[in-house]
């Protein structure tokens, strides 16, 4: 389809500042940069000499140049700056923008940028879609996904932002992904870990983000997790939680009569216990050991303490 | 491709931005190069000029040369409107501006990104913030791209849909209000001029072409229109919750804070900030504070800062 005059004006006027910008830049490179071919590019660069403001003496026409393959404009005349996004550009952008932001971590060096540039479209810009019209809520596990899938497609490693809900840590991590294991409830990342050099697994719902770097051998001496375990013996009040349902089978009742509501368990990481415990006063009291007994007890003296003095 | 009409219309678009005054018609027609030929002839071109423009979206205003008198209407380009303010943009912004626009790549929107992105003068290609290849998923849809232009200008668009759970298909004329993503899934808002009430579409179950009407600005928005309320998923009750949290802790909380400020007695707690978070349920925020309760403090409301020292005094109890 032949361009039409109008779109031809478009482009002229959007030359002039973006060679005023870049002075001495090559017709080829101007040419590339606007899609057009070399020939339409000098016609278009002959008629706007013929361009300006009223008055159209040479001191009010535009004054460009493109000697020896390069060009140049001396003077603008009022085409200094860039045009401006129109309505469609400008919504394009608030779109992707929005999409952009679910896409980047908080902890990401973009992310601030790309929240103050949202505000400044909206604010400064465009005025007549208001800032809530557009929303975008991502489906952060299926992107995830995607990201996994790929990288163990591609023979590639991942880093992952991982935050740890048991020790409440936030922790960058260079993984090489193994598998997906998918569950009714989650889905966990097998990978082998750089960082930790084992094998470890990661819960999806807690992975931040991920994104794909070249893959590198694993470690030598690797080992896996410090399979270490405490036995604690508990006391279920409740069987209707979802504690109770989730560890059914890891539970072993400590009595011989199966009504008992006393188990043992093996536990990982004694941190997990602790924090089971606090946050499910109506559901499990933690008979041994000793030691984690005295955590807990600790851990909400000092968390009254705290009510009583800050809060 | 006439070049004298190319040419008339760069004249024309400089005249207009360089006026500090409504300029009208007969002003351009005496000072722009290119308007020739009768009376008739120069109001036509003027009229085809004006619209061309238009429709590529340069806004140019209409006033009253006088406004005391109802003389002949003046036209102007406000540079504010036409230039875009670049240097008001940080390197790194213009970068971000790029790559978000790079997002539409591979769609029907990439025409539009494309124009724009020329202007920055950035190059998008080498930028890693996104991840195109699960990006480009949620913003393919071609329902999505005639919407937004739609939306854009303000026009009527009409659709055959589907509702769900039926197989017949219905008509809809709307006007656009909003768009929302939600979960891979884009939405559409809209007053729908039969029913005379706002409704929601799933773009998804758009089963024709969408025909949007060549009236542009045909209605407006109101100013404080939000999309999410007119969505089923915004619909339940969140609580909102504030709490000192110890700083470099608690980071599935500050995951979702809406703010993270200084506590007013900053002095005494310089090791706290004050988080302000939503929470599904008070349950799921009492379970919450007191698996976190090594670096959580809850402030208000006063029932759940109650329930989680009862809670804790419990446990205490249990295990003392």
């Amino acid at each position: 389809m032949a361009e039409n005059a109008a779109l031809r004006a478009l482009r002229l006027l959007d030359l002039v500042p973006y060679v005023h910008r870049n002075p001495g830049i090559s017709i080829k490179g101007l040419a590339n940069h606007f899609e057009v071919s070399r020939d339409e590019l000098i016609k278009d660069l002959n008629l706007l000499f013929m361009c300006g403001l009223p008055g159209y003496t040479p001191l009010e026409l535009i004054d460009l140049s493109f000697e020896d393959g390069v060009v140049e404009v001396r003077d603008p005349q009022n085409l200094k700056a860039p045009r401006n996004f129109n309505e469609s550009e400008a919504l394009a952008l608030r779109i992707a923008l929005a999409a952009l932001q679910e896409q980047t971590p908080k902890s990401h060096p973009s992310f601030p940028v790309i929240q103050s540039l949202r505000r400044k479209i909206q604010d400064s810009f465009f005025s007549d879609i208001p800032a809530h019209a557009i929303d975008f809520v991502a489906d952060k596990e299926e992107i995830l996904i995607n990201t996994i899938k790929k990288a163990i497609e591609d023979e590639k490693d991942l880093e992952i932002e991982y935050l740890n809900p048991v020790r409440d840590t936030l922790t960058v991590r260079e993984v090489t992904p193994l598998s997906l294991s998918i569950s009714r409830t989650q889905t966990t990342l097998i990978s082998y870990c750089h960082t930790a050099q084992g094998e470890r697994s990661f819960h999806l719902k807690s992975i931040q983000s991920a994104r794909s770097i070249e893959r590198r051998p694993r470690e030598l001496d690797s080992h896996n997790e410090n399979q270490d375990t405490t036995m604690v013996q508990i006391q279920v009040l409740k069987r209707d939680t979802p504690f109770f349902q989730n560890l059914q089978d890891t539970l072993q009742s400590s009595m011989s009569h199966v009504d008992s509501d006393l188990y043992e368990l093996p536990v990982y990481q004694p941190e997990w216990i602790i924090r089971s415990t606090i946050s499910q006063p109506n559901t499990l009291i933690l008979l041994k050991p000793e030691a984690f007994r005295n955590a807990i007890i600790e851990r909400c003296t000092t968390a009254l303490e705290q009510y009583a003095v800050i809060g | 491709m006439s070049s004298a009409k190319t040419e008339r219309l760069v004249n024309l678009t400089m005249a207009l931005l360089a006026s500090p005054r409504f300029l009208q018609k007969s002003e351009i027609f005496r000072k722009v190069a290119g308007y020739s030929g009768s009376q008739e002839t120069k109001e036509r071109m003027f009229e085809r000029d004006k619209d061309d423009l238009r429709s590529l979206g340069i806004d140019i205003e209409v006033a009253s040369h006088d406004p005391l008198f109802e003389d002949e209407p003046g036209y102007r380009i406000k540079p504010e409107k036409f230039q875009l303010p670049i240097e008001e943009f940080t390197a790194d912004e213009l970068a971000v501006l790029s790559a978000a626009l790079g997002l539409w790549t591979h769609t029907g929107l990439n025409p539009v990104a494309t124009s724009a992105i020329r202007r920055l003068g950035h190059d998008y290609g080498n930028n890693a913030i996104y991840d195109e290849q699960s990006q480009l998923q949620i913003l393919t849809e071609e329902a999505l791209v005639q919407l937004s232009r739609a939306l854009a200008i303000r026009s009527t668009v009409t659709f055959q849909y589907r509702k769900s759970g039926e197989t017949t298909l219905e008509t809809r004329r709307i006007n656009p209000l909003g768009l929302s993503a939600w979960h891979g899934a884009w939405y559409v808002v809209g007053e729908d001029l039969e029913r005379k009430d706002i409704r929601v579409f799933r773009t998804s179950r758009i089963a024709s072409k969408i025909d949007i009407s060549s009236k542009r600005g045909s209605y407006e928005i109101p100013a404080d229109f939000d999309v999410r309320d007119y969505l089923i998923m915004y619909s339940r009750e969140l609580i909102e919750i504030t709490a000192l949290i110890k700083k470099g802790s608690g980071h599935e909380i500050r995951n979702r804070a809406i703010s993270v400020k200084d506590p007013e007695n900053g002095s005494l707690v310089p090791q706290w900030d004050l988080v302000c978070y939503q929470s599904e349920s008070e349950e799921s925020a009492l379970q919450e504070a007191l698996w976190l309760s090594d670096v959580v403090v809850i402030q208000k409301p006063e029932t759940l800062r109650a329930r989680v020292l009862t809670a804790l005094e419990k446990v205490v109890e249990h295990h003392g």
